[in-house]
């Protein structure tokens, strides 16, 4: 019973974690790049995104409507990628978040790690990096 | 101020300019090769040279922090299209807010890169800002070291220009 339990539980995870009912929010200030990333999100199945041009419009955007998924850039205008991540872990959220951003110092890395980044993508990227993160939280 | 006229790569460069602006030409080659797939080549310097032109669309980015000044990214209309078409898929017919985004996302993604190699802390970078027109024309803070890089990309030239004040010892 408890492997049937245990697949049947594998099954609904999989399921929820597929990228057609997965909703993504997408925080950039640079339309072009947001554009880069839903591309990348459309091609591992990805098509309701939500898009925030700063980081307030994030923090507003997720709590009008929560998502299984949250890429943001770091230096925004309003408020931060990295206000956006504690806000949102402040509100008890344990959403994965990417932080796609040029900031590269292993002291931010750190910083956003501990503010409750799940993963982190240094800018530049090539498209094989982008889908390659984006691969460990959606599942095809 | 002096004004020097440009050099090829590296020819006349003291070995501390090649230190400093190390971290630009890598990044700037790195930002076009991982983004847009172009590989782009350094053709030149020129060093405080008030009379360098600069192309039709320059992306601007401020530096604060320990040391202060710009970074800008000077490319023709042409080539910003051409950059835009590769992250969209599908070609402006203009200078469009994509193609103007696009400008200031590689601005942005040079200076940001760079300035995390400097190997100077406690730098900070503003949000990128864009100028297009032919022949406009930017100020530097006074007292800025301005260093020019011009790159050959396969849509047409570009430059990369470092713009500080602070250097202190390093130049």
């Amino acid at each position: 019973m408890a492997g049937f339990l245990q697949v049947l539980r594998e099954i609904i995870v999989t399921e929820l974690r597929t990228g057609e009912h997965m909703k993504v929010l997408v925080a950039d200030d640079s339309g072009i790049m947001r554009k880069i990333i839903i591309r990348s999100l459309n091609a591992v199945g990805v098509d309701e995104i939500v898009e925030a041009a700063d980081g307030q419009e994030a923090i507003d955007a997720y709590k009008n409507e929560p998502v299984d998924l949250i890429l943001t850039d770091w230096n925004m205008p309003n408020k931060s990628g990295l206000d956006v991540v504690t806000e949102i872990r402040a509100m008890g959220s344990s959403v994965p978040i990417i932080m796609v951003t040029t900031e590269a110092q292993k002291s931010q890395v750190i910083a956003a790690i501990q503010a409750g980044v799940n993963d982190y993508l240094t800018k530049p990227f090539e498209a094989d990096d982008l889908r390659a993160k984006l691969d460990k939280f959606v599942t095809a | 101020m002096s004004t020097t006229t440009p050099r090829p790569p590296s020819s006349g460069l003291s070995e501390a300019q090649k230190r400093f602006l190390a971290p630009f030409i890598k990044c700037t080659k790195d930002v076009f090769s991982r983004m847009l797939r172009w590989d782009v080549d350094l053709v030149g310097f020129a060093t405080n040279d008030s009379t360098a032109s600069r192309h039709d669309c320059s992306g601007i980015v401020g530096v604060s922090g320990s040391i202060r000044g710009s970074v800008v990214v000077s490319i023709s209309s042409e080539m910003a299209i051409a950059a835009a078409e590769s992250f969209l898929g599908e070609r402006p017919d203009s200078i469009t807010a994509e193609v103007i985004d696009t400008v200031g996302e590689l601005t942005n993604m040079i200076g940001g890169s760079s300035k995390d190699k400097m190997g100077i802390d406690g730098i900070a970078l503003g949000l990128p800002t864009v100028v297009v027109g032919k022949d406009h024309s930017i100020s530097f803070d006074q007292g800025a070291h301005v260093e020019m890089l011009r790159f050959q990309s396969p849509h047409g030239p570009f430059t990369v220009e470092i713009a500080i004040v602070g250097l202190g010892n390093l130049l």
